[in-house]
């Protein structure tokens, strides 16, 4: 069975083992940050945030905590405790942002301890707070081969807020939805009255808005988590088949590359 | 289960009202009905008048005992006198049905007929043969989203 992160990582993972810390619930939960990539992490924890959610993580050090380094990223996976490769279960995070109050030193420090020997050079000051915008990280060309741009549209590392009706089809139903956010490898979905399974092929259309000048685009893929949410009934994470996989590729580039232009 | 002070009423399904002019169809939504293990009541009409008048109560529907309000609606979007769209149109300008959850059933896959029952608020659209897991997954989400499918006993 394949590693449940393996396809949507964008660039090489490292084996770590590293404790952090969770806020959450006005306690610091101890997790443990295993299979680092420059752009996000396997979590271990007992306590598993929602599909979507933001959080903070803090390295343990120093004392007073607002002196420590901390990451801000985005629940994006929830594995379950007997999963074959992470038998203890967690969650996969897509890292956002490192923030250093301390400036470049601890930056560094803890980009070194995440990811070891192949991290990358950090430059910044050192008496003032530093702010790592993480998807720097990512491995650009992967992104700019897939959508023909010669730019890194690093902002696709994660996914972009869309928030539009859609229609998604499984089996013979079709149901709309929300497309709350899209990147490459990943929609987000909420609003659904029915509820698929995980495992579920989905095929997504965003029709054409009148007069908008946007596209319309077809995106399809399998579910890979639901949760119910009482405000935004079922949200639902589709795994997206690769770019050249879809039926539409040149649809979802023109619409990945308007929707990038809207959010610049 | 019964608390001090309180009294938990029995609950019962509601009615399922399917409007469905192909003998053909009807037959396979009956089966689906059937192996879905359903316990609710079934009730069939066959064009869209008729539907109407079922659902507000009117001509022969006027019997409650015989005919109990729909909880539920599946709905063939062709239909003779009135067609499927138009009934649920008519449905959600009523205050009274306004909030009947409507399933539409259809051979076409145009996106016309889908954005169309979209605006008006169907539950879901579903491309003929209708199958049992269909009839779960319906009455399953219905439920877990809080449209009841379970009344009060009178």
């Amino acid at each position: 069975m394949t590693n449940p992160l393996s396809e949507r990582r964008d660039s090489p993972r490292v084996r770590r083992l590293v404790k952090l810390l969770l806020p959450i619930g006005g306690t610091d939960e101890v997790v443990f940050a295993t299979d680092v990539s420059r752009s996000g992490l396997f979590l271990r924890s007992t306590v598993i945030p929602r599909l979507g959610s933001q959080i903070t993580l803090l390295f343990p050090t120093p004392t007073s905590r607002e002196l420590r380094v901390r990451l801000e990223g985005i629940v994006i996976r929830h594995v379950r405790r007997g999963d074959p490769v992470q038998p203890l279960g967690g969650m996969g995070i897509q890292l956002n942002r490192l923030i250093s109050p301390r400036g470049v030193g601890p930056a560094r420090n803890a980009v070194k301890t995440l990811l070891g020997d192949g991290a990358p050079t950090v430059q910044g000051s050192m008496h003032t707070a530093v702010v790592l915008e993480l998807p720097q990280f990512v491995n650009a060309e992967v992104e700019a081969s897939e959508i023909g741009i010669e730019e890194a549209p690093i902002e696709l590392s994660r996914a972009l807020a869309v928030n539009r009706p859609v229609f998604c089809r499984w089996d013979n139903m079709v149901v709309k939805a929300t497309l709350a956010r899209l990147g490459l490898r990943q929609a987000i979905l909420t609003h659904l009255s029915m509820v698929p399974s995980p495992g579920d092929n989905l095929t997504v259309r965003l029709l054409s808005a009148p007069g908008s000048g946007r596209p319309g685009i077809q995106l399809s893929g399998h579910i890979d988590q639901v949760h119910r949410d009482p405000g935004k009934g079922a949200v639902v994470s589709l795994a997206l088949a690769p770019l050249k996989e879809q039926s539409d590729p040149g649809g979802l580039r023109r619409f990945l590359r308007a929707m990038l232009a809207e959010s610049q | 289960m019964k608390e001090q002070g309180t009294h938990m009423m029995p609950l019962r399904p509601v009615t399922i009202l399917v409007v469905e002019d192909s003998p053909d169809d009807t037959a396979i939504l009956m089966d689906a009905v059937h192996a879905a293990r359903l316990v609710n009541p079934v009730h069939f009409v066959v064009d869209g008048e008729a539907a109407l008048d079922y659902v507000r109560g009117h001509g022969e529907y006027t019997d409650r005992h015989r005919h109990p309000a729909p909880g539920l609606v599946f709905l063939d979007i062709n239909l003779p006198k009135v067609n499927g769209l138009d009934v649920l149109k008519k449905l959600r300008e009523d205050p009274a049905t306004r909030s009947l959850p409507v399933v539409m059933l259809t051979v076409s896959n145009s996106d016309e007929d889908v954005l169309r029952s979209y605006e008006l608020e169907t539950v879901v659209y579903i491309q003929k043969p209708v199958t049992a897991d269909n009839l779960s997954s319906v009455v399953q989400s219905l439920q877990q989203f809080q449209l009841a499918l379970v009344e009060p006993a009178a």
